[in-house]
């Protein structure tokens, strides 16, 4: 049992490894591990309730959070630690986006009765998330969503379309950018508001993916009624919420843990075959640039644990790792030669694996979380200078 | 009018009642025709039958009429086993003097309501002894009726539904369906063995590669069309996408890659046609598919960036035509093993 009132940031780093590292191989369930098959698995439904149930019982829950609000309180270092242990291992991802979205917003952003209203059951996994941004019209060019709130009495009468809302058919909540004035500027006049997904009014599609799995949906607002107490940061005032929710996730999402699981599936299928020099090279140009990319990440961690906010440049780990994850389950297909025409496992020495599956689930990287064109144009901007404006 | 121009009129005309017809079964409702009943269509059409000579039953259009129709099978994403049961055994027939076996082979491939499949992908070697066939062939189209396989210097034809024999069938990437079949000691309807057997077998394997270096070239090219159409039409930022110029350039170069594909392969089948069984021949095929499977991995990657979110769906259209160019792309070989080859060969020449 790991005491509840633990200091972890007091621990030597190895100290709190090993923690995690022991607990996770008493309690992480077999059948959850990332493998050949599953290199990036994610865990669904039920499966995400009984996680976050498991590491709250565990005192385990939500590294970032402040203790207040029931998380670990782990500093940034003990964070990345934690996480390199955690994918280390092998452990299926979740889409919790109250741990790293939603939770972190409203300490920010929300009264005193709004988070005593929400935090608690998003902690003990009550309330399920998802992010309502996207529209049909509105990807990249988030601003110009046109999903409209009006205003009646006590409530926000909410009217429009949202696409790609991950996990939306299994989520009990919504965070979602609707329009409630028309500003001078599109970014204003947005309103950051929260849902019940239940509640009428909201009917959910599920839309299968390259892989052919039901992962994101669009959910349709017909009048749904949304109180006005559950708007966050002000009317109108939904833009300046919405930026500041990203934070560290730009450093996370940056992570060599994808691509790492990625070459090691790579290293599998080498392994299971004669040795071929060309291969190997291709193996290596994958290997060293993973090795490069681990250690810009911890540079950047590192600094950012000493005290250094993360500029504009951290959004260069999201376009490395996105792209270098790609180039890998490129390779391993390649190395899956004819085999990969199976739609499904293929068997590899003494396992198995999906071809198809693991190449298809690496495509979003690059489109989701500001596509790499936009992270590309705002380095050029932001960082070089170059462009007009 | 000229053989040559007489024959490139033919060819057009195969061309677009093959773009017509291929169209059309795309447009029907799914569920419209069953896998059989398209193959017969297809058959009836007369496009296995494009390269055998006209005195054979054909239309005599040779490499240039089968690459151009597997081009339109890719094109228009038809998953039926053009290449398998049309291009492959029509090959080898063309490849073997008259006789017993092609007449046996002819009359398959002719017939409709049959499937005579190649099997290019050994997986366990075969074995021919006292009249019988032992050997497992996978990634064998799905379902089929025949199987026409090398095994040493013979060719065999098997019907598959006799004695000895295990068909384990599985979902393609592509849409269709692939098996892995599993011989032990069947009794082959026919058997035609010698050296013009084994070149038939070797030739019927090259015009495979070409034709799926080919058919390739058409899944890339119509994913690219796809996008290209996608991106003058999606608006963001109060402008098309297709305005932002790295998008330009990365069209572009994606142009450049089918460009390179179409000529290679068009360069294949002219040395097939000159000799199917050349070292040369099967140099050029190997620049084709390794060009052809780059290219492939090139547009797959891209379409799915350039449409954005809607990319990585199932049911949009071009989601469908990335399953396929990913699944597809290294079937005959990886652009390396594919690049050494001609390599090799380029070098030793
Ligand atoms: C798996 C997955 C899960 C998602 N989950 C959610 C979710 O839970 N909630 C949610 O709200 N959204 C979600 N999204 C949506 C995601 O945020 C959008 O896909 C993203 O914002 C891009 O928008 P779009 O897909 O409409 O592409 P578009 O904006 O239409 O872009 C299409 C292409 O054009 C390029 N492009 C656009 N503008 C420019 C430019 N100025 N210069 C150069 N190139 C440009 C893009 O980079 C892209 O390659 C998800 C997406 C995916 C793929």
């Amino acid at each position: 049992m790991i005491d509840k009132d633990m200091d972890f940031n007091a621990l030597e780093d190895s100290a709190f490894r090993k923690l995690l590292e022991d607990w996770l191989a008493a309690n992480y369930p077999q059948e959850w591990r990332q493998d050949m098959r599953r290199p990036f698995r994610r865990l669904r439904g039920d499966d995400v309730v009984r996680w976050i149930g498991m590491q709250l019982d565990a005192g385990l829950r939500c590294p970032a959070w402040p203790k207040e609000y029931g998380g670990m309180g782990l500093d940034f270092l003990k964070q990345s630690v934690h996480q390199e242990v955690f994918e280390t291992y092998g452990v299926a991802r979740v889409v919790d986006l109250a741990e790293v979205q939603i939770g972190p917003t409203l300490m920010v952003h929300a009264t005193a009765e709004q988070k005593a209203r929400f935090i608690p059951p998003m902690l003990k996994g009550e309330h399920l998330w998802c992010q309502g941004y996207s529209e049909p019209g509105a990807g990249s060019d988030l601003a110009s969503l046109k999903t409209a709130a009006i205003v009646d009495g006590d409530m926000l009468r909410v009217t429009g379309q949202k696409i790609w809302t991950s996990h939306a058919q299994e989520a009990t909540h919504m965070f979602a950018l609707v329009r409630t004035s028309k500003g001078e500027r599109k970014q204003q006049g947005i309103s950051f508001i929260l849902l019940e997904m239940d509640a009428p009014g909201v009917t959910i599609r599920p839309i299968a993916n390259l892989a052919g799995e039901e992962e994101f949906c669009e959910v349709f607002l017909d009048d749904v009624k949304v109180p006005l107490a559950n708007v966050i940061g002000g009317l109108d005032n939904g833009w300046t919420v919405a930026k500041a929710l990203l934070g560290h996730e730009r450093v996370w999402i940056g992570s060599p843990g994808l691509a790492t699981r990625a070459l090691t599936l790579t290293r599998t299928l080498l392994a299971a075959r004669p040795h071929d020099d060309v291969l190997f090279d291709a193996y290596a140009a994958c290997a060293a640039d993973l090795h490069d990319l681990r250690w810009l990440y911890r540079k950047t961690c590192s600094a950012i644990a000493g005290g250094t906010e993360p500029g504009v440049e951290v959004s260069m780990l999201k376009v490395i790792q996105s792209e270098l994850l790609q180039r890998i389950t490129e390779l391993n297909v390649e190395l899956g030669g004819d085999d990969a025409l199976v739609d499904g496992d293929s068997p590899v020495g003494d396992t198995v694996t999906d071809y198809g599956w693991q190449y298809f689930m690496a495509r979003p990287g690059t489109i989701f979380a500001g596509a790499n064109e936009i992270q590309r144009n705002v380095l050029a901007k932001a960082v070089l200078g170059l462009g007009s404006k | 009018m000229t053989q040559a121009n007489e024959t490139a009129e033919l060819l057009s005309m195969v061309e677009s009642s093959a773009t017509l017809f291929l169209d059309d079964a795309c447009s029907r409702a799914p569920g419209t025709n069953t896998f059989a009943e398209l193959w017969r269509e297809i058959v009836e059409m007369g496009l296995p039958l494009v390269a055998l000579p006209e005195d054979r039953g054909g239309s005599g259009l040779g490499a240039a009429g089968f690459t151009c129709v597997a081009r339109q099978f890719g094109r228009a994403l038809v998953a039926q086993p053009y290449i398998a049961c049309g291009v492959a055994p029509v090959a080898a027939i063309a490849a073997l003097p008259d006789g017993a076996f092609s007449d046996a082979a002819l009359a398959l491939v002719a017939d409709g309501t049959f499937r005579l499949a190649f099997g290019a992908k050994q997986s366990q070697a075969p074995l021919l002894a006292g009249g019988r066939l032992s050997g497992q062939w996978k990634l064998i189209a799905h379902p089929a009726t025949h199987l026409m396989v090398a095994a040493g210097d013979a060719l065999c034809l098997v019907a598959l539904d006799g004695a000895g024999i295990i068909i384990e069938p599985h979902k393609a990437l592509d849409g269709g369906e692939i098996a892995t079949v599993s011989l032990t000691e069947a009794v082959p309807l026919q058997v035609e063995q010698g050296p013009a057997a084994a070149r038939a077998g070797a030739v019927a394997l090259a015009a495979s590669r070409l034709a799926h270096a080919a058919l390739l070239g058409g899944l890339a090219e119509s994913a690219f069309r796809q996008t290209q159409d996608y991106i003058k039409t999606r608006a963001q930022f109060g402008q098309t996408i297709a305005s932002f110029q790295s998008i330009q350039h990365r069209s572009v170069d994606q142009f450049i890659a089918n460009s390179l594909t179409e000529a290679s392969v068009e360069a294949a089948a002219t040395a097939f046609d000159a000799d199917p069984a050349a070292p040369a021949t099967a140099a050029l095929i190997a620049a084709a598919l390794a060009r052809a499977s780059t290219g492939a991995a090139h547009v797959a990657r891209e379409s799915v960036q350039m449409h954005g979110a809607i990319g990585f769906t199932a049911e949009a259209d071009v989601g469908r035509y990335v399953r396929a160019l990913t699944g597809l792309a290294n079937f005959h070989g990886t652009a390396r093993d594919n690049r050494r080859q001609f390599a090799q060969f380029e070098d030793a020449a």
